[in-house]
């Protein structure tokens, strides 16, 4: 009698675990903000969400510029033509892979405002398509781009 | 053999206390996890996949018509034919770059292709207005039309092959490596080895020059105001920009790097007095401002608009920029961005622009941008001839806009041309729009949308 108990038991305990290991997995879904602004808003927010995922802990210049960047795609030939085309195009932007693309940010935060200005026409990149850390990009082609400018740690390029 | 022999006594151990069957079930339920796990993601895998397949299969479908429509396009005699043509083009390629957009691929390899895209639909409707408006077309313009449709033949070819290796389980896509090397062995082609090809032939793709947005020359634009106009040392231009920001505001000003655009600058950063860093531009030639930018967030407001816009235009008026008009301004937090035009004579000119950001709780200058002004701005432009008068001008635009004010401007069009027009203003349905007619000929040149609201005013 006691082996079976054991038995049970155990299957409750596994059973249990492994349930735990599915929930820790389960990944930050998006939350609705408690703005419900226009159009405009709604995508400052999605460009924020994306520059605070890109460049935490740079300068609020270099946040304005990685913001000019995507801004600068949404305009150019070679990339799609609306902000959230440009963000969620595959493998563009790492914060939208690792999920940091669903943290929302306060209207009030400084990334917030550095996108606003970037989305009022600030770009101190002088028209970058591009920009990669010296320190980690692994792709060689992209050293072959013009390079614009060095901001913070990030070089911005066309 | 000491692991060993550990686990000889664990195997005793269990054994003593007849837990073998609790160990098998233990082992049981995470295998049985395990394999549900690795089904699921195989799902996922599959669904992602299906709609890369379904992104990709609609380019291929859309560079298929464009193709079509280019041979057509190539043949075409009429303006009307080329027109109708030019606009099926558009959409075709419109939809082609937005699937192209949504593959797998990052976007560094795929640079030209896109760019064809976004300028075969753009070109052949610049094409197509010239038509319309009864000039022929060149033969440079015939040959470049001619030039794209070869392209395209050649995309389509590639992608139509690419489509059936796909149908054929010969091109996978490459995102998923872990899970499909392991199922499907070593001898498939990655998708992203296959779009690079595609890639390589186009990199003879020549630069189109048009009447378009997406054309070079309007990309690559050369500014006016820094053209042919000697350059100045870093420390000019570090004088320049304490004297730009007060010198009782500044610490230090250092030059941090250089800008390599268009319009080349120096980089400043000024430590302000407070200790706080400010973003500067200079211009190399002629050492204008070109963009300041100051990140504090200014507290409790207690100027209005207008004593911030007397601040404003006392900056704009010490730096030589003169004859600035007020056109719109947008509340942001505890400041305001208040943008400026130049005016000559009676005309606002919409292109030379300077946009200044005023803190409201003491009246410091926190941004200063002026990329348009210096691209385009000249002390006199050639004003056509006026031919309308504004009554005219009223009666051009639609009956149901209730008309308020006429003004002039001049305003830039998609394909970088300036015209001078009426700036009509008006209501229809609480909405407030801006209609702009042309002083020479009465063409309803543009169409703006007026958002005001207790923020400010905007124009989309």
């Amino acid at each position: 009698m006691d082996r079976t108990k054991l038995i049970i038991l155990s299957f409750f305990i596994t059973a249990g675990l492994v349930f735990l290991f599915s929930l820790a997995n389960k990944d930050v879904s998006p939350t609705a903000g408690d703005s419900g602004g226009s159009q405009t808003n709604n995508d400052t927010q999605l460009l924020a969400r994306c520059v605070n995922g890109e460049s935490r802990g740079e300068p609020y210049i270099g946040q304005v510029a990685v913001a000019a960047v995507i801004l600068n795609r949404v305009g150019h030939p070679s990339f799609p033509n609306t902000i959230s085309g440009v963000i969620y195009q595959p493998q563009a932007f790492t914060a939208v892979s690792d999920g940091q693309i669903n943290v929302p940010i306060d209207e009030a935060s400084q990334v917030f405002q550095a996108c606003r200005e970037a989305m009022n026409g600030a770009d101190p990149t002088g028209g970058a398509i591009y920009y990669y850390n010296p320190a980690k990009a692994t792709n060689q082609w992209i050293y072959s781009r013009e390079v614009l400018k060095t901001i913070g740690k990030h070089v911005f390029a066309k | 053999m000491k692991i060993k022999d550990k686990f000889n006594d664990f195997k005793s151990r269990l054994s003593d206390r007849h837990m073998y069957s609790i160990v098998l079930v233990v082992m049981a339920i995470i295998a049985g996890f395990g394999i549900y796990q690795y089904k699921r993601s195989i799902d996922f895998r599959d669904k992602v996949e299906n709609g890369y397949r379904r992104a990709f299969t609609e380019l291929v479908h859309y560079v298929n018509n464009l193709d079509s429509t280019l041979t057509k396009a190539v043949v075409a005699n009429s303006p009307t034919q080329l027109s109708s043509l030019a606009v099926d083009l558009w959409r075709q390629a419109a939809f082609a770059q937005a699937n192209l957009g949504q593959l797998p691929i990052s976007n560094t390899e795929l640079d030209n292709t896109a760019k064809f895209l976004s300028q075969v639909g753009d070109y052949t409707y610049s094409l197509s207005k010239k038509a319309e408006s009864g000039q022929p077309l060149s033969k440079q313009e015939v040959d470049g039309l001619l030039e794209l449709q070869q392209h395209s033949a050649s995309l389509n070819e590639r992608l139509v092959q690419m489509e059936s290796e796909m149908f054929a389980g010969v091109l996978r896509f490459g995102e998923f490596k872990g899970i499909t090397s392991k199922i499907g062995g070593g001898d498939v082609e990655t998708f992203e080895n296959s779009m690079t090809q595609v890639e390589d032939g186009f990199s003879e793709y020549a630069s189109l020059i048009y009447d378009g947005p997406f054309s070079e020359h309007i990309r690559d634009r050369q500014p006016r105001m820094t053209e042919g106009v000697p350059e100045i040392s870093e420390d000019d231009a570090k004088a320049k920009i304490t004297d730009f920001i007060g010198a009782d505001r500044v610490a230090s000003v250092e030059v941090t790097g250089e800008g390599n655009s268009n319009i080349t600058t120096y980089a400043c950063t000024v430590t302000t007095q407070d200790n706080r860093q400010i973003f500067t531009e200079v211009t190399r030639n002629g050492g204008y401002v070109l963009l300041m930018l100051d990140e504090r967030q200014p507290e409790e407001a207690q100027l209005s608009v207008e004593d911030a816009a007397l601040a404003a235009r006392d900056l704009l008026m010490s730096n030589g920029f003169e004859s600035m008009h007020e056109s719109y301004y947008q509340k942001e937090g505890n400041a305001v961005l208040i943008n400026y035009a130049y005016k000559q004579d009676d005309f606002v000119i919409y292109t030379d622009l300077i946009k200044v950001k005023v803190a409201l709780d003491n009246g410091d200058i926190l941004g200063f941008e002026s990329q348009g002004y210096i691209t385009n701005h000249l002390d006199r432009r050639a004003i056509p001839a006026v031919v309308l008068d504004e009554t005219e001008a009223r009666g051009k635009v639609a009956p149901s806009i209730d008309v308020s004010t006429v003004n002039r401007a001049m305003i830039p069009l998609d394909d970088g041309k300036e015209v001078f027009c009426f700036e009509v203003k008006g209501t229809v349905n609480d909405k407030n729009f801006l209609v702009y007619v042309n002083v020479e000929n009465g063409n309803e040149e543009k169409i703006l949308i007026l958002l005001e609201d207790e923020n400010g005013t905007l124009t989309i």
